[in-house]
């Protein structure tokens, strides 16, 4: 009786399972996992032996809506009045009234670079209004993302998938190389905005970007000038606005860079971000490439349309050295944007290395997240 | 057994299923089938092969649909039909799609593999676990706590 009853079930064998799971996307397989125990095994199977599913991009959905127009410039208001009076109130009370609708805030869309796959409309309420300006991806780090909050510079970390949060210090304890008061005289200079950030193994430090691209970490500072960090097999490695890397090194007073490769020919207009390999040695220069939208373009900022991403890889020599290899990827995710929400992204404006307040939400975040579940 | 002489250029091949029924196929047909290829290679296939695994109802789709798939090639029609036909299959009987897709898999049949595969994988697209149970008739075995646990940990997945 018992034997007819378990006939009945849908009960393909492994194997086969395996070849059906193969041909879904991630969120598909592991939704796939929830069915019964031998699916939920074979799920993981298939997500740990699928090509590599990373870097993923995070991506603010439907960005050119006239809701996150608004957005952006309540942000840069909130940065000039800060600047003329640290004690104003950051919100001007009109503009809040059409901004994003609380469900609008706490969506994201990722971009799976390696499968061009985009994964539309995730929601997160922790995040609601808050920027990310860091994405941890090594050792104990792993999967961590760094969360500001530009009102009232409140930072933390968020696990996206396991949905942890974490409080960090407040932003005042990030210690400055000059004083607040130097550069506020300049009524159009921002100060005080952490860009990026990554983590050692064990959680022990903490490197930033912040004001204009100067590394700072907690209680040292520093003058380099740099785009992006991250932390990678026991070193902190930084990426100048020219497309160099570097290896982050610290004396007693403050962190420098040590540049190892080459720079990368830039056109305009393109905005760097380097992540590191999940399984091998090597990471990769990413290289956003986008368009100006002429019937964006406004006085402050400027609105920008990512069509692809131009991929560098950099390996390590037999001698330890590092070199850069040809382009490996030239991703374009101009015909995806047709069927989903239009991944229009607006972005700061660094190309002009002109100090004009034009950091708003990033539209564009990259984030390097742990294969969910696995 | 039927006679073969009327089959001059195609070879016949005599098969056997579990339940002990006998089957005759073309070779062309066959071949299509990694494991009777292998086994006639290895020249271990002069009498009745033996297939211990299939059973006779689930040969007969198997064999009809390799006979449809050769003759899909280039035809869109057909395409579509032997499509509908395998989705209709598992919408209504679920359980002989699992097992068809297990003879499949055991003779290696690859292309049809793929095609098997690709309308699960379609069919599954989108759909929630509780849907998955309940079209497919699958037992939850996992306890509340567990399935808790799963869902907790990829609560983006099933949002």
């Amino acid at each position: 009786m018992k034997r007819r009853r378990l006939e009945e079930l849908f009960a393909p064998h492994e194997d086969v399972l395996y070849c059906i799971f193969i041909q879904l996307d991630l969120r598909d397989c592991i939704r796939m996992g929830a069915v019964c125990k031998s699916w939920l095994s074979v799920s993981k199977w298939s997500i740990i032996t699928r090509s590599p599913q990373l870097p993923w991009l995070m991506i603010l959905p439907n960005f050119n809506s006239e809701s996150w127009c608004n957005i952006r410039a309540r942000s840069q208001l909130s940065w000039r009045m800060r600047l003329f009076n640290p004690n104003s109130n950051p919100i001007p009370a009109e503009i809040e009234e059409n901004s994003l609708t609380k469900e609008e805030k706490e969506l994201r869309c990722f971009l799976s670079i390696s499968d061009n796959t985009i994964y539309d409309n995730i929601k997160f309420p922790e995040i609601s209004g808050k920027r990310c300006c860091g994405s941890f991806h090594n050792a104990g780090a792993r999967g961590w993302l760094m969360f500001i909050n530009d009102d009232n510079l409140e930072m933390q970390l968020f696990h996206p998938w396991r949905r942890i949060q974490l409080q960090l210090p407040h932003h005042s304890t990030l210690q400055r190389e000059r004083p607040f008061i130097d550069r506020s005289r300049n009524p159009l200079v921002v100060e005080l905005k952490i860009r990026k950030s990554a983590m050692s193994d064990d959680e022990s430090l903490l490197v930033v970007i912040h004001d204009f691209w100067y590394l700072g970490f907690w209680r040292k500072g520093t003058s380099e000038r740099v785009c992006d960090v991250i932390y990678h097999k026991g070193k902190f490695y930084a990426l100048s606005p020219m497309g160099s890397v570097g290896v982050v090194r610290f004396d007693t007073h403050k962190a420098y860079l040590e540049i190892i490769t080459e720079k990368i020919e830039l056109d305009h207009y393109q905005t760097l971000y380097l992540v590191a390999d999940s399984v091998s040695e090597s990471f990769f220069i990413f290289v956003r490439k986008c368009l100006v939208l002429p019937e964006a373009i406004e006085e402050a900022y400027v609105f920008r349309k990512t069509w692809g991403f131009k991929v560098y890889e950099l390996g390590v020599e037999k001698t330890g050295e590092y070199k850069k290899n040809p382009v490996k990827w030239d991703a374009s995710i101009q015909n995806q944007s047709k069927e989903t929400c239009p991944h229009t992204v607006a972005c700061v404006d660094w190309s002009d290395f002109q100090y004009f307040v034009r950091c708003f939400p990033d539209a564009l975040e990259d984030v390097l997240l742990s294969a969910a579940g696995s | 057994m039927a006679s073969t002489s009327n089959s001059t250029s195609s070879k016949i091949i005599t098969l056997r299923s579990s339940d002990g029924e006998v089957f005759e196929v073309e070779e062309s047909v066959a071949l299509e089938s990694n494991l009777i290829r292998r086994m006639m290679e290895d020249d271990c296939a002069n009498n009745i092969i033996p297939l211990p695994n299939v059973t006779a109802p689930i040969f007969y789709l198997v064999i009809e649909h390799c006979k449809k798939h050769a003759e899909m090639k280039d035809n869109k029609e057909k395409k579509k039909e032997l499509r509908s036909q395998g989705e209709e299959l598992l919408k209504s009987d679920p359980h002989t799609y699992s097992n068809l897709m297990e003879a499949v898999n055991y003779l290696d049949i690859k292309s049809l593999m793929d095609l098997t595969a690709q309308w699960l994988a379609d069919f599954l697209k989108g759909k929630s676990p509780r849907l998955i149970r309940e079209l497919l008739k699958i037992k939850n075995d996992f306890t509340p706590e567990e399935e808790a646990e799963i869902l907790e940990r990829n609560r983006w997945a099933f949002d």
